[in-house]
């Protein structure tokens, strides 16, 4: 369980010495990225504690969703309408489901075996 | 249990690449622009403080230089001789008669039609002194090679006008003109920007584009040196190189 964590920690670290900056035009993208990313991970951890990971799922559902991500951000900029919102908003909303299971998973193996 | 260890590590991974994006991001945005909070007296002193340092850099500069100076010539006793190519390449750069290479910009004048409210048909032409203006805000912001179509412009360059035409060194030039400078592009470029310069050429229909180049080579002057009045004390054929 700790090293998701530490792997986190060490790309933060990383990516703080390597002093990446992307150019403020492509924002969008990477917010995009860094959520889709997100969801990604959280999606995997729950899986992973209800017993269905899928290592491939995982690994290419991490690349095709940032990607699907940042195309939507960019034809959404070409079009005129903020599609960005719309990953922003499935993202937003599978993040906050996936923690919430992951919650209650948690909260059911910590109290199993107490009761 | 394997397989639980395997996941771990592949979410591990990907866990790396998101901290690499999550300090992009950051990195990204977070830009520490602090709100000048400092009063005029602070500012001066802050101020005073810098030109203190900027002396002490130059003066580090001039005791460097003359160390330099000192090392070649107590070195070279017996190669004066390449010292003194060296020298001459050197003098040679500055006068314009060497090209030079180096980072700076690239600005051109060009025909641009458009109704200005202050002429009608009238063609208005670029004079000799536009040009002058242009070329002397330059020199005057660290300019350090200058060529206007491939004609470099020494310390004795001619910029003028003959009948319709403005000759460079007494060679005419047509638009649209393309000025290259050597010297530090953000510098030259706000110096552009602060002399109004753009404005300058709008009135007359011309537009000013400039453009920022890595590498821009200046051509060499192509004249001989007019030296008339200059004559070695040898009777040797050095005099001319």
């Amino acid at each position: 369980m700790w090293l998701p964590i530490i792997g986190l920690i060490l790309g933060v670290f990383a990516g703080l010495l390597l002093d990446i900056r992307v150019p403020p035009e492509y924002g969008n993208y990477l917010s995009i990225a860094v959520l889709a990313s997100l969801d990604t991970v959280f999606g995997g951890i729950r899986a992973n504690l209800q017993q269905q990971f899928d290592v491939k799922v995982f690994v290419t559902g991490f690349f095709f969703n940032t990607l699907l991500a940042a195309v939507l951000a960019f034809l959404g900029i070409y079009l005129g309408v903020d599609l960005y919102l719309a990953a922003i908003f499935a993202f937003g909303v599978r993040l906050f489901n996936n923690i919430a299971i992951i919650r209650r998973i948690l909260l059911s193996k910590w109290t199993r075996p107490s009761s | 249990m394997n397989k639980k260890r395997y996941a771990m590590f592949m979410i591990s991974g990907i866990n790396v690449m998101i901290g690499i994006i999550l300090a992009a991001q950051f990195q990204t945005y977070y830009s520490p622009d602090q709100q000048e909070s400092r009063d005029t007296i602070q500012l001066r002193r802050d101020l005073q403080k810098e030109m203190e340092r900027h002396q002490q850099l130059l003066a580090d500069i001039s005791r460097y230089e003359l160390l330099l100076y000192q090392y070649e010539t107590t070195a070279t006793e017996q190669d004066t001789l390449s010292i003194m190519k060296e020298e001459l390449e050197q003098i040679k750069s500055f006068a314009g008669y060497a090209p030079v290479r180096g980072e700076g910009l690239v600005i051109r004048i060009a025909e641009d039609k458009h109704s200005n409210g202050f002429v009608d048909d009238i063609p208005v032409m670029i004079i000799d002194e536009d040009l002058m203006t242009l070329a002397n805000e330059l020199y005057y912001n660290g300019a350090r090679a200058m060529s206007i179509n491939g004609h470099r412009l020494t310390a004795m360059t001619s910029i003028r006008n003959v009948g319709q035409q403005i000759q460079i060194n007494s060679y005419p030039i047509q638009l649209p003109y393309e000025i290259k400078v050597i010297g530090d592009p953000q510098a030259l470029m706000s110096a552009i920007q602060i002399a109004g310069l753009h404005d300058y050429f709008y009135v007359i229909n011309k537009k000013l584009t400039v453009e920022e180049r890595e590498i821009i080579v200046i051509p060499a002057y192509r004249e001989l040196q007019n030296a008339r009045f200059l004559q070695p004390l040898t009777d040797g054929n050095g005099s001319s190189s």
